[in-house]
């Protein structure tokens, strides 16, 4: 019943592209976002992840967060330099937030919805990181709809305890810490349990460990590289300058 | 050939813990180890695994010997490859959003050569009959085919010796027939047996030998015959759980009647996500004092009806009416409490007093009906611990006793004793027949036929 990130073979609508691709425009993607001010790369930024939803079909959410960009940018560039009060303040932070964080939120949901964690661990392998990173980083990853699933139930159970704003002890400390100790519990516990399936199943053992599970580049990963490359060139053209 | 001589093991920390076990495990036997809680059997299980002490610290004294070689001298990944262990909750064993994937997980681990990965991960998945399920996500899976996986994904290795740890604690009956069959198939195959579980009567026919765990020490061992001719106050004192399949108790259906004012009824509820019916013109009633068992497969809605009685979930069609009256979604939870089956998620507080009074103006009144709860559900001496340190057990009665505090006069109850032992069966049914004699009208959603024969009234099937 729970829809779950990470079902590539439930969302075959999504166009593929190889894991390292992925990781490699979400970490150009978050470079860019903190480190320019040139709307023009921002756009580019933005314009990645955005085709890549388009070419997947999502017309839906392409033309959403299209026109949520453009305005937002056109804002950014127009309204700021021409005008100077308490409104443009808060425009250019609203504006900010927007073109900053939502290119590399949007690449971020794309990587979670369309890599398996098998996908994950055999791009990361492939790169030829260590296990001390490939483990953690790859539990971490099959952790992210775990969290969802608790919290909800978490959710569930304080509302049928009724525990609200509003109520005597519905602080806003008290709802944080209602809402956040039994999830870290209760992580904790399945990470646990994730731990010993892991362990007696050989994880841990000095060999080398040996990947099934295919990936690959194509020529649409081409292009994206470049794409991504040229986001990056831009950056440091604009910086340097 | 595995032998425990003289073993004994305490955690860093204390809880339970196995006191000088002798035990010798010949090749291709069936052990069955029951015994209450907190009597050692899952560390037992993890002493033959070796998840204690390599994994769980711990003081281990005595010698444990595997296929002639004394244990300690192995490292967890060797031990691993002799010894397969699946366990009680099947969402938290899968690192893999996919079934080839997570069967191939422990190949890998070893870094066999990717052509003998592939062929031992599709004969692993023929041998489990999981085959038409390849392209199923894993967590659309069922849990009782989940638990198919967990136990293909240790068959690629080909261990000798497969340990269970009450892998039926989440499967409905009919899934547990299948274990059942699987557990009979490996052992035909030869493999060594060892299983940690409480609901017995799919394993009698199967065990060779059944051990009964007390306070850390294995106490009785018993024969199919043995235990099948222990007398029921006996058994029951013992808290071991029915060896025999007990048949479906006669119940009248809740069907809704014209004539009588219920406290909860529903009217042809549908309830549909993603345009797929998950209800289907569903319609219960019940009346104070009624305890209504809701069953049926896993997967076929119980949970989804549980939370649209109680305003968690809001249907797509139908009526509610609580005492007669029609109630919209949003004002059901006045009414209606639910207990997740996930009591891990439950509870909020550092006390189970305080988890007991949270939200309820303390008055005498009250404190005295929080105290009379407590000790009619054997919790009043752990009063002041925190209530993630008590046993499945203690908390599945913890959250019924907050739904009697919360003062609703309906309670919807999920799995309340999925992977509890005869004992805990036992008080929690008394549990709900106590409520239900103060009044309340309870549907708990079960597979668990000895707690429908003891304690339930009418029944909806699903």
């Amino acid at each position: 019943m729970q829809d779950g990130y990470m079902q590539v073979l439930a969302d075959k609508s999504y166009i593929k592209l190889d894991p390292r691709t992925k990781i490699f425009i979400l970490l150009i993607i978050n470079i860019s976002a903190f480190t320019v001010n040139a709307w023009q790369v921002i756009a580019l930024a933005a314009a990645i992840p955005l085709s890549l939803f388009a070419l997947s079909k999502k017309y839906y959410i392409t033309a959403g967060f299209s026109a949520l960009f453009v305005s937002s940018l056109l804002l950014y560039i127009f309204l700021i330099d021409t005008t100077f009060s308490a409104v443009s303040i808060i425009v250019a932070m609203l504006t900010g937030v927007i073109n900053r964080m939502g290119p590399g939120l949007l690449m971020g949901y794309y990587l979670l919805t369309t890599t398996t964690v098998s996908e994950f661990i055999a791009a990361m392998e492939k790169m030829c990181l260590p296990k001390q990173i490939t483990i953690p980083l790859s539990v971490m990853f099959r952790f992210f709809p775990t969290i969802k699933e608790e919290s909800s139930s978490i959710n569930d159970a304080m509302r049928m305890r009724g525990i609200s704003f509003g109520k005597s002890k519905g602080s806003l400390l008290a709802l944080m810490e209602y809402r956040l100790v039994p999830l870290f519990i209760s992580c904790v516990k399945i990470g646990e349990e994730l731990s010993c399936s892991a362990l007696t199943r050989g994880l841990g053992s000095p060999v080398k460990r040996t990947n099934v599970c295919e990936i690959g580049f194509s020529y649409r990963d081409l292009v994206y590289f470049a794409l991504t490359a040229v986001t990056l060139m831009l950056l440091l053209i604009t910086k340097r300058i | 050939m595995i032998e425990l001589r003289d073993v004994s093991f305490v955690y860093n920390g204390g809880g339970e813990c196995i006191r000088n076990i002798d035990l010798r495990i010949e090749d291709h036997e069936c052990v069955v180890i029951m015994g209450c809680s907190g009597n050692g059997k899952t560390t037992l299980t993890r002493l033959i695994n070796g998840l204690a002490p390599s994994y769980y610290p711990g003081k281990l004294t005595g010698e444990t010997i595997i296929n002639g070689k004394p244990a300690n001298k192995m490292l967890q990944w060797e031990r691993a490859q002799h010894i397969g262990s699946v366990f009680q909750d099947p969402k938290s064993q899968f690192f893999s959003s996919e079934l080839r994937g997570e069967i191939a997980f422990a190949c890998e681990n070893y870094g066999m050569n990717t052509g003998i990965v592939r062929v031992r991960t599709d004969a692993a998945i023929h041998d489990m009959k999981l085959t038409h399920l390849i392209e199923t996500p894993i967590d659309r899976l069922s849990n009782g085919e989940k638990q198919k996986t967990a136990i293909a994904s240790v068959n690629v290795l080909k261990p000798e010796v497969y340990v269970f740890d009450e892998p039926s604690a989440n499967l409905d009956n009919e899934a547990t027939e299948h274990l059942a069959q699987i557990i009979k198939q490996l052992k035909a195959q030869g493999h060594t047996l060892i299983i940690a579980e409480h609901r017995l009567h799919y394993l009698t026919d199967i065990a060779d030998r059944f051990l009964y765990l007390e306070n850390g020490r294995l106490t009785k061992s018993f024969t199919k015959e043995d235990l099948l001719a222990l007398p029921e106050a006996i058994r029951l004192k013992m808290g071991i759980r029915s060896p025999q399949k007990i048949d479906w108790p006669e119940l009248p259906r809740a069907e809704v009647a014209n004539d009588k004012i219920f406290s909860l009824k529903l009217e042809n509820i549908t309830y549909s996500l993603k345009k797929k019916d998950i209800l289907n013109s569903v319609s219960v009633a019940a009346c104070p004092g009624h305890i209504v068992a809701i069953t049926g497969k896993n997967g076929i809605g119980k949970t989804t009806l549980a939370k649209i009685m109680c305003g968690l979930l809001k249907e797509s069609s139908g009526k509610v009416f609580i005492m007669g009256n029609q109630v919209g979604v949003k004002h059901r939870w006045k009414y209606a409490w639910y207990s997740a089956n996930d009591t891990n998620t439950q509870f909020f507080t550092e006390s189970i007093v305080k988890e007991l009074l949270l939200l309820s103006v303390s008055t005498g009144a009250i404190k005295k009906h929080a105290r009379n709860v407590l000790k009619e559900f054997s919790l009043y001496e752990y009063k002041d611990r925190h209530p993630f340190t008590l046993s499945g057990g203690e908390k599945q009665r913890l959250s019924i006793a907050c739904g009697l505090l919360s003062n609703r006069d309906i309670m919807i109850l999920d799995e309340p004793t999925s992977g509890l032992d005869g004992r805990n069966m036992q008080i929690v049914s008394n549990a709900l027949k106590y409520a239900a004699a103060q009044g309340k009208t309870i549907f708990v959603i079960t597979h668990d036929v000895e707690l429908i024969a003891k304690a339930c009234d009418y029944y909806l099937n699903l």
